[in-house]
Order: structure tokens, then C-alpha cells, then sequence
């Protein structure tokens, strides 16, 4: 792909017009674009002209770099001894000019720094290659350069730094997981806190028998919209709500309580529980509960799937005693909810005291 | 005299005493000698030499895009060759060789964008800045070079001139003024708009998209 977009265009002229370099994704396709493109060639032209009359042009108000740089690399020795007059001659206007000219002598201190560098470069290779046998000259210029080699050494070093950092880094970082595990709830896995969804759930048992307040909290939960359905919950007076619906009010708060309080920081890892906030909900579930002791004789769905989430708030605090005791309440009713079937099969991972065997769970339905 | 003079230079450089530093003797001089005298070995390996220091200075003080160290070292190589009969110290050839080199690679960027152009217009830019050397001398009181380095500011007059006469980068000329490298970068448009309005009839303006701001 020869052409260029409009942005790799702008920014190629952009590089063109302030002299800088090509950028290097652009280079391969610098040269069959220019050839095309009127705009690049014009800027090219126009420079081109500029630098060609400015260079002929200064050379003549200062003096040129070749002279600068004969000037700089000559000793007075050599103009006394060794050059011919002529040199001689020219190399004392260059030091007269030199001492006139600002501009000239900053030239000359930058040629004098970048001989000294050129300098140290050439004669660190100097003294490896004279200093080394012939059969090492052999191999002298095929193997890289001597500021290559060193750049070697110090990258296998760093290499090996990277690797070590990198290692100490990951066994902490093991470490740490290791740790976190060990912090979380023994039940994690069963609770499945991710998996748990209110979509599925009847609209007899969200809300649709329940006053519009609720009905319109049940809608909120079941579009998961977990943090709307708390702030509503919050505003409801409980006074004005009968048993049931204090009991649907309620059962919606804990839903939506366990959902909140379960978080993952980095995408499904290191999850974890506000598990202060569990056990104020679940001793307010319990209250409720207990106000109204004929739940038992006549149990509903909701009280149902209220013992059923309370079993799950029981294993987020590790309760599992308490938990398997809720399930028990769960499976012992006749009565059907969203919820029966999952509770049957978590009180027999949990191993509860009276949980159906595998395969009878229709008939305790 | 001179001698002092030199000195009194050196220390306002900072550069190198006489005894040593850049002038340090590089190799044997019998081995200069011997390449001279035709000994073809010896001739091979002061190559050899020259190609590796070349190409590590080139590695090291990088080169314009797209030149390449390899292409560098070798065109040292040929130039030490072509010049073996003349040279009386290593070092002393060397070091100005590199380093002008470099520096004329720097300051003919552009010419090697050129490439687009045929024998013919390359001709014809030549002839263009030709025309103006001689429009310059009919009108000497406008077109004076000196008058239009009277337009520019010192600032503008000295970025110029190390841009163009010595091929330093920006970047170079930055940390040589003590100033942003955006601002050196800025002054160079800046000069480069007035020289072209000093060039041009007055008709055709400058583009002002050249400028620097919008880079």
C-alpha cells in the first residue's frame, strides 16, 4: 500500500516543512508519494532553494565548517613547523575571524566537543583493535562494535534484573492471592454471588401481587437495577406495609443487599463481601421473620424465598449450620417458588442433615 | 604568540590540552608508513580499522534517515584510500573526516528527497539560485545578503547560520542557545518566511501553512 491518508499526509508535510525526519512508519512509502504529489515536491523545491542560496551565501559572512573544522584540528605547532606559508597564512585570518565573531567561536567550541567525542569514540576502538591479536582482527569486522558489545553486556544484566523483578513481583503477587483466598467466605463457590440473576424470577413473586411501591421495586430488581431498588427501599415506611408486605419488602432488600455487597476489583478476580452490611440485613430479615410466627403454619413464596436467601446470607458470614437450617425451612413446605430447586441442590453440596437424596427432588416438590 | 593564542582559544573551548585527547596518537605510525609504502596487509587492516571506527561513531552520533552506519563507514574507507599518500597522522585525518561527514549528511537532508527530480530540473533549481546570486549584484542596495541578515533578529541570524551552514539539528542548536527546541524550530520558520519574502516578487506571498505552530 503505496498512498498515504490524509492524517499520515498532514503529518509528513508537517515534517517536511520544519525539516524533521521522516517518521519512520512513513519512510517506505515517502518516496512513490512524493513522486505523485505536487505539495510534498513544492516544499522539497522550496527548501532545497533556500538552503542552497543561505549556505552559498553565509559561507561567505563566516567561515565555512570545513574551514572551521581545519582551523579547530590544526595546533599552533603544526602552523608554526610543519604547514606551508600559505596555510600558515590562512589559518591566522581564521583565528582572527574567529576572534571577532561570536557565532564562529560557538561553532567552533560545538566542533571542538563533537572532535572530542568522535575522538573518545575512535580510539576506545583503536585500543581494542590494535591492542588484540591477529586472529581477533580476523573476526573484528564481521562481529559487532564495540559500543554494541557493551550495550550487550548491560542489556543481559538488565535482561536478567527484568527477569528477577519480574519473578519477586509474581511470587508476591501469589503470595498475596494466596492470602486473599484464604480471607474469603469457605462457601464462595456455592454461593455463586455472579450467577445469581433476578430475571427469571415470576412475577408472583416480584411484586405483581404486591402494592405499586413494591411492584415498581420488583420491576427495578428484576432489570437489575440493584442500587435504584436499595435507594426506593430505603424511602419505604415500613409502618404503613402489612406483614406480607413487609415480608416482600424485605425479601427484596436482602436480594438486592447480597448483590450489592458482592465485588470483584479486577474483572472476575479478588472478589469479595461486605459482610457487615450481610449481617445487618440478615439480622433484619430475622426480625421480620420472627414477627410473624404463622408464617410457618401458612407459608407463602415469599417467605420461602426469603429463608432461601437468608440461607445464602448465612454462608457469605460462614454460617454453615445456620444456612443448612433455612434450606430445611425451604425444603420442608410444599409450597413452589423461583428458588426450590436451587435450595434442594445447595443443601446437598452443603451435606445439611435431611437433604434429599440425589434424584428426589421432584418428590419433595 | 600563536601559541598562546591557541591556548587562550583551547581553554574558552574547553577543549583538549596539546598532549593528549583528540590528538592522541591512534596507532603506529610504521603502520601508516607501511600502508603507504604499499604493503598490502597493513593497508587491509587500517581498513579494517577505519571501517569499525566509523561505523562506531556513526552507531553512536546516529545519521539522518536513511542513511545507514555500514554506507557511512565505507564511504571512510573509500575517502582514506583515495587520500592514504597525503595523510601524516591517523587521528588527525580522521576525527574532521567523521565529523564533517556527519555534518554534511545533516545539512544535504533534502537533497536526498530529491530523487524525484530529473537531471533537468535539478538543473534548473541550481540555475534559479544562480539567478538570484546575480540579481544580487544589479541590485545591490536591495538584495544585499548582508541587508537581509539585518532583518533578522541575532537570535534568528545565529540559528540560521548553525542550521544551514554547519547542518545541526534543533535539537543541537537548543542546547547549544539554551533554549526550546520548539522555539529554534520556530525562529528557523520565522527566518525562512522573511528570507523567502526577501526572495520572491512581492506578489507571491509565503505559505503560511509552513509555520511552525502547527507541528
Amino acid at each position: 500500500m503505496t498512498k498515504l491518508n490524509p492524517l499520515e499526509h498532514e503529518e509528513l508535510q508537517i515534517a517536511l516543512r520544519n525539516d524533521l525526519e521522516i517518521p519512520g512508519h512513513l519512510l517506505e512509502r515517502f518516496d512513490p508519494h512524493v513522486r505523485s504529489c505536487r505539495q510534498c515536491q513544492h516544499i522539497l523545491k522550496t527548501s532545497e532553494r533556500l538552503r542552497k542560496y543561505l549556505y552559498k551565501n553565509l559561507k561567505t559572512a563566516h567561515l565555512s565548517q570545513e574551514q572551521l573544522l581545519s582551523y579547530v584540528n590544526s595546533k599552533p605547532k603544526h602552523v608554526q613547523f610543519s604547514l606551508p606559508a600559505s596555510d600558515r597564512q590562512m589559518w591566522n585570518q581564521h583565528h582572527a575571524h574567529v576572534k571577532e565573531c561570536s557565532l564562529c567561536r560557538m561553532r567552533a567550541r560545538h566542533l571542538q566537543n563533537e572532535l572530542a567525542l568522535c575522538a573518545e569514540i575512535v580510539q576506545k576502538t583503536a585500543a581494542k583493535f590494535f591492542d588484540s591479536g591477529k586472529t581477533e582482527l580476523a573476526e573484528a569486522q564481521p562481529a559487532p562494535p564495540v559500543v554494541v558489545e557493551q550495550k550487550e553486556v548491560t542489556a543481559f544484566w538488565s535482561r536478567l534484573k527484568l527477569v528477577v523483578v519480574v519473578a519477586s513481583l509474581s511470587l508476591c503477587g501469589l503470595a498475596g492471592f494466596k492470602f486473599y483466598r484464604h480471607q474469603l467466605p469457605e462457601y464462595y463457590a456455592l454461593v455463586k454471588p455472579s450467577q445469581d440473576s433476578f430475571r427469571d424470577l415470576q412475577g408472583q413473586f416480584m411484586g405483581k401481587s404486591g402494592q405499586g411501591f413494591l411492584d415498581e421495586t420488583g420491576r427495578l430488581l428484576r432489570e437489575e437495577q440493584i442500587q435504584p431498588a436499595l435507594e426506593a427501599l430505603a424511602q419505604i415506611d415500613e409502618r404503613g406495609l402489612s406483614p406480607d408486605e413487609l415480608l416482600q419488602a424485605g425479601l427484596y432488600e436482602l436480594m438486592a443487599t447480597l448483590k450489592a455487597s458482592h465485588s470483584t476489583m479486577i474483572g472476575p478476580f479478588f472478589p469479595e463481601f461486605d459482610r457487615p452490611r450481610v449481617q445487618i440485613m440478615l439480622r433484619k430479615m430475622e426480625t421480620i421473620l420472627s414477627q410473624r410466627q404463622d408464617f410457618e403454619k401458612k407459608p407463602n413464596g415469599y417467605w420461602g424465598m426469603a429463608n432461601f436467601y437468608c440461607a445464602k446470607a448465612c454462608l457469605i458470614l460462614e454460617d454453615r449450620q445456620r444456612a443448612c437450617d433455612y434450606l430445611g425451612q425451604v425444603i420442608g413446605t410444599n409450597i413452589r417458588h423461583d428458588r426450590k430447586d436451587v435450595a434442594i441442590t445447595l443443601a446437598r453440596e452443603l451435606g445439611c442433615a435431611g437433604s434429599p437424596a440425589k434424584g428426589s427432588e421432584s418428590g419433595m416438590q | 604568540m600563536a601559541k598562546k593564542a591557541w591556548h587562550s582559544i583551547r581553554k574558552r573551548m574547553g577543549g583538549e590540552s596539546e598532549s593528549g585527547g583528540v590528538h592522541k596518537q591512534l596507532c603506529d605510525k610504521t603502520l601508516l608508513l607501511q600502508a603507504q609504502n604499499g604493503n598490502e596487509q597493513t593497508r587491509e587492516r587500517l581498513c579494517e580499522f577505519i571501517f569499525l571506527a566509523a561505523h562506531n561513531y556513526a552507531r553512536t552520533r546516529h545519521l539522518p534517515r536513511p542513511h545507514r552506519a555500514k554506507d557511512f563507514a565505507q564511504e571512510v574507507v573509500i575517502e582514506f584510500l583515495s587520500q592514504l599518500d597525503e595523510i601524516k597522522d591517523l587521528g588527525h585525518w580522521l576525527y574532521p573526516v567523521l565529523v564533517g561527514r556527519r555534518a554534511a549528511m545533516y545539512r544535504n537532508s533534502d537533497s536526498k528527497f530529491l530523487d524525484f527530480l530529473d537531471e533537468t530540473e535539478l538543473e534548473k533549481i541550481k540555475a534559479k539560485s544562480e539567478q538570484i546570486d546575480i540579481a544580487e549584484i544589479d541590485y545591490a542596495a536591495h538584495l544585499d545578503f548582508s541587508l537581509f541578515l539585518t532583518q533578522l533578529s541575532k537570535v534568528q541570524n545565529f540559528i540560521v547560520s548553525l542550521y544551514y551552514l554547519d547542518g545541526l539539528r534543533s535539537s543541537d542548536i537548543a542546547v547549544m542557545l539554551n533554549i526550546k527546541s520548539s522555539t529554534v524550530r520556530m525562529h528557523l520558520m520565522r527566518a525562512k518566511k522573511k528570507l523567502y519574502n526577501f526572495l520572491n516578487p512581492p506578489g507571491e506571498a509565503y505559505n503560511d501553512e509552513t509555520e511552525p505552530s502547527r507541528a
